[in-house]
């Protein structure tokens, strides 16, 4: 009897098909030919889906990308400089296949600024980021948004000794604590 | 992740990790949990789910990355012994397994494409509750259903 024939036959004395299903994905056994013609088959059903992808389809996928990479970067621990809110911005660009100024037009911002923070020159406010969620059709949460400039800040925060110190210095009748 | 406590159906946060050491799936091997021989999948990408901060695991998915086809394929599922049938403790393992690798797909510009060749008698479930589609021998998800499953077992994640 073939391999997974034999251990479904065993669950089946125990389990239903659907407990068994809703507990395990068991293969059907093929031989290597029956294998090769199944990943042919499905190569060809792959390829006619990607020709007649539509515009809003491949928009869809590549925002969920787009939001699943910045996830994993968010809950990273460390800073990267190319992955700042200026850069996923710029990314953002890039999928709609607009341009910045039609962009800043979409969310009713002046051009000037919107470039200015694509450039990391110049950083987000909350209402521009309650307008990119809206702008995603809320497939990017705001909070992701946001969290961007929150880790750039808490990476500057604890590089930032200068500022530390020279603002330190400014400080009178500290709060004095005994250990 | 929507695990979910079957009795009380409070929802339990998951994690799922690469399984990458040889000594874990000979543990895996060992354990009583499991009915395939788990180190036979070794080649392929093999992930284990357990809840946060527990290290007992609920389930293990061994996947296959076709970059040529842009897709991944599922190889193998299964659910601990004691996390199986009517009785079982936690719902939507299985369910979480297939979202994180639909996720992966989507990840890797693949549109969410997953495919699994199930048992012949099993088709109808992939089918029904999952929305697998058949393509030939072998079924599919992907776009759309792809990001349900994903919103349904998976959600938002904390950040």
């Amino acid at each position: 009897m073939k391999k997974y024939e034999k251990i479904y036959k065993e669950l089946r004395k125990q389990y239903t098909d659907e407990e068994i299903a809703e507990s395990m994905l068991i293969p059907q056994d093929l031989t290597a030919e029956e294998a090769k013609k199944a990943n042919k088959e499905l190569l060809a059903y792959r390829f006619k889906l990607l020709k007649e992808q539509t515009e809003e389809q491949r928009l869809h996928s590549e925002l969920l990308r787009f939001k699943y990479l910045m996830e994993d970067y968010l809950k990273a621990q460390t800073f990267d400089e190319s992955k700042t809110f200026g850069k996923h911005l710029a990314e953002y660009v890039m999928i709609l296949k607009r341009t910045k100024k039609r962009l800043s037009e979409d969310l009713d911002i002046h051009y000037t600024r919107l470039s200015r923070i694509i450039n990391d020159k110049e950083e987000p406010n909350i209402e521009l980021i309650y307008r990119l969620e809206k702008h995603s059709a809320n497939l990017i949460p705001a909070l992701y948004w946001w969290k961007l400039v929150t880790k750039k800040q808490e990476h500057f925060i604890r590089q930032d000794t200068k500022t530390r110190q020279q603002e330190g210095a400014k400080v009178k009748n500290a709060v004095t604590l005994r250990a | 992740m929507n695990l979910i406590i079957s009795k009380t159906r409070e929802k339990l946060e998951g994690v799922t990790e690469l399984i990458e050491n040889v000594a874990e799936f000979q543990q895996i091997k060992k354990n009583k949990q499991f009915l395939f021989d788990w180190t036979k999948e070794q080649k392929n990408q093999v992930f284990k789910i357990r809840l946060e901060e527990q290290e007992e695991i609920l389930g293990l998915i061994s996947i296959i990355d076709f970059p040529t086809e842009l897709r991944i394929h599922i190889n193998l599922i299964e659910v601990a012994k004691s996390h199986r049938g009517k009785n079982k403790p936690i719902l939507n393992i299985v369910g979480c397994l297939i979202a994180f690798t639909c996720k992966q797909a989507f990840r890797q510009k693949y549109d969410g494409f997953v495919s699994l060749v199930p048992k012949t008698q099993l088709i109808d479930y992939y089918q029904n509750s999952y929305g697998f589609i058949l393509m030939g021998t072998q079924m599919a998800v992907y776009g759309e259903t792809a990001s349900s499953l994903i919103q349904k077992y998976i959600g938002d994640e904390e950040i």
